[in-house]
């Protein structure tokens, strides 16, 4: 047993047991946007009463939300009106252990030695793919017990808690059939609870870059929405050789009265922006 | 990775096709003139069995065999009947590749064009002419004796002749078979075309095409011809830019204006290249320009599911170029041209009577060369015409029809040809301009910044090569003259002057940078002062030459200060089409004109999609800001947003509208010579050790390993037909909260699955195998209640069987009784036919149709309207409305998200409901191989929501008497008296007299039973439609020329092995009750979850010989093994397989077969349209609808 590997049995000195305690990450923020990076390990296992996974359902689940918002449909995500860009991705065994040498993991063959030429390429060990389901009778070599886990990465306006009371309070259950496939997972019902579990898988993010971080994404809706309100106002009233209407000043008004403010529904409650009109009039 | 030293110049040079650095000339006489007119040949490469079939096909025709000749005619002129099943046709063979390896005869053709090496070629030939039969006597090229054959005397007479015969002249096929194979004729043949006038049109249907692409086919081989010690440096009529003007060895072959042949992603994989070589292809060109539109902005009327004839689609394979200069004489006659065009069109078009005798004539030409031409276009310098004299004449410089001087500014390549050109490269700071590096354009050179290309990763295939873009880009003349009269009215200067200010030059090239007043005169313009000027330097705020101008965001030359523009440059080669230029003041001649856009870059992603998609249609680039798009070219859409500032305005123009359409368009990968010899030897590239980057991993190559992956089941089936196994069984892994593990077994033996589904009794008398899970969920579905399907024929759900099949069958004999007139199938087909009919009419008009969509749902739809009596609600339900946004219910909606959904109401809300409620409970019944709850849960709602309206439907109908059944649910009510139902309900024992209150237990019944058929119907039949007609697509079938050969009653096997070959259920879940031995010799255990694996049985080699082909033929297909609705002739056989689905199926069937040129839609708007997995949308188009299917 090396020393790394007693210390990992936790058999070694007390030094390894001064373990921290709550040494949570902390959010970058630059301007006003905001980050999180949660790494969650994702359950192991066929869901109960399924012929399924953990993983297959997260991944169904994810899909299923993805395609939604390729194909235009709005989302329960358009409900958090502060969310700049999201991703989700799921990250295999296979893929972190690139480069690794794990007892019980079975590598690709190094066929006619082409393993150092391999290493001196750069490409190191690859992992086989590890198959969740395996026929019935073999007797597979003890395996290591390894963990798919899912990367969560958003940017947002605004501050961590309330992003994530937000979350709690109107995505909730469409949040939870994401998470639910995560450990230790206690849904959105209570933020508390909530709140401390996404504290325990927050990863220290090293970079946030925001090229507009004094603007936030209801901001540039408002300033498109005012471009295109001011284009259908410039096109009613001015041609390129001259005015096309006789007195500019009454339209002029009318154009700042419907582009300075708006009273409801930008977005609306479900995430939708309604626009100004953009047609040529004649 | 080795970088290994690039090629030096005068390689490449010598490798890269002529005419692709330097505009292609015409050589006339002892002079030289810019090409003006050019062919495009797009071509599908046959595999070596569709040509293997082809040449039986035509010598049998030749020999005068009986039918032979029909076939031929069909074959040739329709597009994509080869694989339609006439002849036994090897489809794709995963494992042998021989059968769908591109034909040797196309790679000896290559040889031929690149070598000039006929070895191949006439080996091939002799087997062509080694014709069967008496006629094989004949061999001279005829005399002309009775309009049969080619005339040597006057050859375009005889070929009008041969194709306005409209019919198949035994003469003419021996005379193409054996072209290749008689040098002597074959050169006296092209003497003839050339001294004659190949050109001169003729009475008849066809024009001067036919005479064209004769003379074209023989000119192109004459290198080979007349070349009898072929050596590896020999020059085909492909050859390279240093040789373009090499001589041939010996012998006069005639014109040997060089030609280009390049190929599609889907080309470089139908000639078999390393799987790893082409998957190194850059994605740009592994996607194709069709799907790339969003990026490109190939949008609305430019979206590629409105593109002409195939371009976009996967069949094509490459294009080569022809044409060269033509005789005085005819040849300068608009007459002529026009015909010419009319002939191109005629060929694209599937459905044109003349474009069938022209397809027939090029078919015949090409297929024995192992291509089939699947398109043409024709390119044309725009001229003006005398109409006096019908005189085409030439215009003094290269213009474009909305009449401004093209092909000024190209980049000049440093290949060591010449000198740069002012413009022609990077702008240097004291005026010089240094060269573009030939890396920019050649993969095998040093680019811009000293690197290259390391994709492809097969050095071999990069010597030379370049990639091509090829768009057709339709120009709106007529449209662009009106907007620029509507924003200057009646003032020509102005109006030309706001054209000028679009493109950035006067119509005479003057540009704007060097002249904004007026363009220079003849005298002032030199080729030197068009081109040098720069923007940052003379005219940075756009004073001059307006920021959004098109040739400053073409080029932008100098903008941006970081000479960012010279790593974006292209070399154009584009071509006009569409004849003369339209007259000033004509709205419209009948042509439809614009440019055939071609271009070569090494990095089609980084050059030409940033100019097309980042410069010409995007705003902000290189630190400018607010440019909107091209006002010539960009995707407008006519709002207000689509704005154009002219220099110094104030104001800009609004309300842009589009010009330009895209018509068609694809990514060409062109190799170098030394590569195309590499080709025609069958070289497949495979990567050289040091070629694949990091061993070929890619972390990308991890995925979440899924039960049902299709993956997963391919390779079970083939471990199991290959009998390396007889089942595959599966522990799955258990979770920390579940302590038991299910087990799953899969089978694939054709034997073994008919077993597995037929859910026999055992000889103990017990149960085999049930469908348990289908009992589950359809009480789940009906609250409690039983339906056919989810019964057993033994055991615990027998009973429940029984009395529902009687029950069913009482009402079927009822009301066929009651319309015994006509008999069920005629009503079942009446119903159908009426309303498919209907629907074709309506659709005829928009040559567009969703095949699911419009045909089989709406046929299914109407039978369960007027044949089962339920008539769909007259509301969208809440489930049909929830469902897109993942929900179930309208009230978990926001008000705005419905809103967002207001323009795209159902038309008929009934079929709508009725299609969700009844995807989603079959997706849940058969399909739920996972068990997915929330599957179980929408599947509730969907029963539950459907069981409450056919109760609903069942109420209303009872309330009022029925004396003669009209429908099902009439026949339903009208038994209800029955003694024989009654007695259904009697418990053991129990006195007729004290059945007690069994009505509504029957009206529970009757409830399921529709719920059941609607359901199923309404599910299945227009996914098995799908599965039919995605299978044609796939293959390659033209379902209307099919049908005009196979007897009516063979339809349902088109049906059936149509669906073999691509199943509309993969996997067919049983559960084992009893511990079974199956045939092939897997034990199942009791308890097992059993999948049966339907795609593997439909390839056991066992039940079905040969197992890829696509086969009518009942001694290889015996129609009691197809397993489609569960095999025939056992209980679990699909009730309404006979009664109802194939009637509708071959109705639908018959009904697309009216769609002429029937074919698929190129890019995303081509994809199915699913829910629940369940396709409900199929998108195609077709070209005309026919009043019956052809026979």
């Amino acid at each position: 047993m090396t020393k790394r590997e007693a210390s990992l049995a936790g058999t070694t000195s007390s030094a390894a047991t001064a373990h921290h305690q709550l040494d949570w990450a902390t959010s970058k923020t630059i301007g006003g946007i905001t980050e999180i990076a949660v790494l969650a390990p994702i359950k192991k296992g066929c869901v109960p009463g399924e012929r399924r996974t953990y993983e297959e359902r997260l991944v169904a689940a994810i899909d299923n939300l993805a395609s939604r918002h390729q194909q235009g449909l709005p989302t329960e995500l358009g409900r958090i009106a502060a969310i700049h860009f999201g991703r989700m991705i799921i990250i295999r065994p296979e893929q972190y252990l690139v480069h690794s040498n794990l007892e019980g993991l079975n590598y690709f063959p190094d066929h006619d030695g082409a393993a150092q030429a391999q290493a001196a390429a750069g490409q190191g060990q690859v992992p086989q793919p590890i198959d969740d389901y395996v026929e019935s009778g073999s007797d597979p070599k003890k395996q290591p017990e390894l963990r798919s886990f899912l990367l969560t990465l958003v940017e947002f306006d605004g501050d961590l808690k309330v992003y994530m009371r937000d979350i709690a309070k109107f995505l909730a259950s469409d949040f939870d059939v994401i998470f639910q496939n995560c450990e230790a997972y206690p849904t959105t019902h209570s933020f508390e609870r909530f709140w401390l579990w996404v504290r325990r898988y927050q990863i220290n993010t090293n970079l946030l870059y925001a090229p507009y971080s004094d603007l936030t994404v209801v901001r540039i809706k408002q300033l498109e929405d005012f471009k295109r309100r001011f284009d259908a106002f410039v096109a009613r009233v001015w041609s390129p050789r001259g005015p096309r209407v006789g007195a500019i000043e009454e339209l002029f008004d009318e154009f700042l009265r419907s582009s300075q403010q708006y009273a409801s529904n930008f977005p609306a409650p479900g995430g939708t922006y309604e626009t100004g009109n953009s047609q040529v009039g004649g | 990775m080795v970088n290994s030293a690039n090629a030096s110049l005068e390689q490449t040079r010598s490798n890269v096709q002529a005419h692709l650095l330097r505009a292609s000339k015409f050589k006339i006489d002892n002079g030289e003139a810019t090409r003006n007119w050019s062919l495009f040949f797009f071509f599908r490469i046959l595999t070596q069995a569709e040509f293997d079939a082809t040449v039986q096909r035509m010598q049998r025709a030749a020999a005068d065999a009986a039918g032979a000749k029909r076939e031929l005619w069909l074959d040739f002129t329709h597009p994509a009947i080869l694989n339609a099943g006439l002849v036994a046709q090897r489809l794709a063979d995963a494992a042998s590749s021989a059968p769908d390896g591109p034909a040797q005869a196309f790679l000896d053709w290559l040889k031929v064009i690149t070598s000039a090496d006929k070895s191949g070629l006439q080996q091939n030939a002799g087997v062509l002419a080694a014709l069967p039969g008496a006629a094989s006597t004949a061999t001279e090229a005829g005399t002309r004796t009775g309009g049969t054959g080619l005339d040597l005397t006057d050859p375009i007479a005889s070929i009008a002749d041969a194709c306005n015969a409209q019919r198949v002249d035994a003469d003419l096929i021996r005379q193409v078979l054996q072209l290749h194979s008689q040098p002597e004729q074959y050169l006296a043949l092209l003497q003839k075309l050339r001294d004659g006038s190949a050109a001169a049109p003729r009475n008849g249907a066809v024009g001067p095409l036919p005479g064209v692409v004769l003379y074209e086919l023989l000119r192109q081989g004459a290198p080979a011809m007349v070349n009898s010690k072929p050596t590896p440096s020999s020059h085909g009529i492909v050859r390279g830019e240093a040789n373009a003007h090499a001589g041939v060895v010996e012998g006069d072959p005639g014109d040997v204006t060089p030609i280009n042949v390049a190929f599609t992603y889907s080309g470089l994989a139908a000639l078999k290249l390393d799987q790893t070589t082409l998957k190194s292809f850059p994605d740009a060109f592994k996607q194709g320009m069709a799907a790339r539109a969003q990026r490109l902005r190939d949008t609305g009327p430019s979206a590629p599911e409105h593109w002409d004839g195939e371009l976009g689609l996967p069949s094509v394979h490459g294009y080569f170029s022809g044409g060269s200069p033509l005789k005085k004489g005819d040849a300068v006659k608009e007459s002529f041209w026009k015909a010419m065009r009319a002939d191109v069109a005629a060929f694209n078009d599937p459905v044109d009577v003349r474009g069938r005798l022209l397809r027939f004539w090029l078919h015949l030409l090409y297929r024995v060369l192992g291509l089939e031409i699947v398109h043409i276009e024709l390119g044309q310098d725009p001229y003006t015409v005398d109409e006096a004299s019908d005189t085409v004449q030439c215009l003094q410089d290269r213009v474009e029809h909305f009449g401004f001087r093209d092909g000024l500014s190209q980049p000049f390549v440093d290949m060591k040809l010449g000198d740069t050109p002012p413009g022609g490269g990077t702008p240097g700071r004291d005026g010089t301009w240094t060269p573009v590096a030939p890396g920019e354009i050649l993969l095998d050179q040093f680019d811009e910044d000293g690197d290259h290309q390391l994709l492809p990763i097969s050095r071999k295939l990069t010597v030379g090569a370049t990639f091509l873009v090829f768009r057709k880009l339709e120009q709106d003349v007529a449209g662009f003259r009106a907007f620029l009269s509507w924003q200057r009215p009646k003032d020509g200067e102005a109006q030309k002057a706001l054209a000028a200010q679009f493109v950035g030059r006067w119509p005479n090239g003057t540009p704007l940078v060097l002249s904004p007043e007026a363009e220079h005169s003849a005298e002032e313009q030199s080729e030197a002062t068009l081109n040098n000027f720069r923007y940052a330097a003379d005219d940075p705020s756009g004073a001059k030459c307006p920021l959004g101008a098109h040739i400053r965001r073409a080029n932008p030359r100098d903008i941006g200060g970081r000479s960012e523009a010279r790593r974006h440059r292209i070399l154009r080669r584009a071509i006009s089409y569409g004849g003369p230029l339209l007259k000033q003041g004509v709205l419209s001649d009948g042509e439809r004109r614009g440019l055939l856009f071609i271009a070569a870059n090494s990095r089609i992603d980084l050059q030409f999609e940033v100019i097309q998609a980042d410069w010409i249609n995007g705003g902000e680039f290189l630190g400018q800001a607010g440019l909107g798009r091209c006002p010539l070219v960009g995707a407008h859409d006519g709002v207000a947003s689509d704005g154009f500032l002219e220099a110094g305005a104030a104001a800009p123009v609004v309300g842009l509208p589009r010009f330009v359409v895209t018509r068609g368009g694809d990514y060409f990968f062109a190799p170098g010579i030394a590569t195309l010899k590499l080709l025609a030897n069958g070289a497949h590239f495979e990567p050289e050790q040091d070629e694949t980057p990091f061993g070929g991993f890619a972390m990308a190559d991890v995925k979440t390993p899924a039960l049902f992956d299709p993956d997963r089941l391919t390779g079970y089936g083939q471990a199991i037909l290959s009998g390396e196994k007889t089942a595959v069984h599966l522990d799955l892994p258990s979770s920390a909260t579940q302590g038991s593990y299910d087990k799953v077994c899969f089978v694939g033996l054709h034997s073994d699955v008919r077993k597995v589904l037929r859910n026999e009794q055992s000889a103990s008398g017990t149960l085999e195998f049930s469908v348990r899970h289908y009992h589950l969920a359809a009480q789940n579905i009906t609250r409690g209640r039983d339906i056919i399907i989810s019964t057993d024929a033994f055991g615990p759900t027998d009973a429940t069987r029984t009395r529902l099949h009687a029950i069913l069958n009482k009402a079927w004999w009822a009301l066929a009784d009651a319309l015994k007139a006509e008999g069920m199938d005629k009503v079942v087909r009446g119903i159908v036919k009426s309303v498919l009919d209907m629907t074709l009419r309506r659709t005829a008009q928009a040559l567009r149709i969703d095949l699911v969509k419009d045909l089989a749902a709406q046929a299914t739809y109407a039978v369960v309207e007027q044949l089962y009596g339920i008539p769909g609600p007259q509301w969208l339900t809440e489930l049909a409305v929830a469902l897109p946004f993942a929900r179930q219910h309208v009230g978990a909606l926001p008000p705005d998200w419905i809103a967002a959904l207001q323009g795209e109401k159902p038309d008929n809300p009934g079929l709508a409901t009725m299609q969700v409620w009844s995807a989603v409970i079959l997706a849940d019944l058969v399909g739920n191989l996972q068990s997915i709850a929330e599957l179980h849960a929408i599947s509730r709602q969907a029963g539950s929501e459907m069981l409450d309206y056919i109760d609903s439907q069942v109420s209303l109908e009872r309330a009022s008497p029925i004396r003669s059944p009209e429908t099902l649910l009439e026949a339903f009510i009208k038994n209800e008296d029955l003694p024989e139902i009654a007695a259904l309900y009697d418990q053991d024992g129990t006195p007729p007299g004290q059945r007690g209150d069994w009505k509504p237990r029957y009206y529970s019944d009757v409830s399921a039973i529709l719920l059941e058929l609607v359901g199923t119907s309404m599910a299945t039949i227009p996914l098995t439609f799908a599965s039919v007609m995605q299978a044609l697509f796939k293959f390659r079938i033209d379902l209307p020329s099919l049908l005009g050969s196979l007897p009516a009653s063979d339809v349902p096997r088109l049906i059936y092995e149509a669906e073999r070959l691509n199943p509309n259920v993969p996997v067919r879940m049983r559960y084992c009750e009893t511990t079974t031995a199956l045939p092939g010799g897997a034990e199942v255990k009791e308890g097992e979850w059993v999948a049966a694996l339907i795609g593997a049985a439909n390839l056991d080699p066992r039940v079905f010989q040969n197992p890829y082909l696509f086969s009518f033929d009942p001694k290889i297909r015996d129609i009691k093994n197809y397993l489609l609705f569960n095999d025939q002739g056992n209980n679990r056989q699909c009730w309404g397989r006979e009664r109802v689905a194939m009637a509708v199926l071959e109705e639908c069937v018959m009904a697309a077969g009216r769609l002429r040129g029937l074919r698929g839609v190129a890019g995303a708007g081509g994809e199915p349209v699913k829910l629940a997995q369940v396709t409900i949308g199929l998108p195609a188009r077709f070209t005309q609808v026919a009043s019956t299917p052809e026979r």
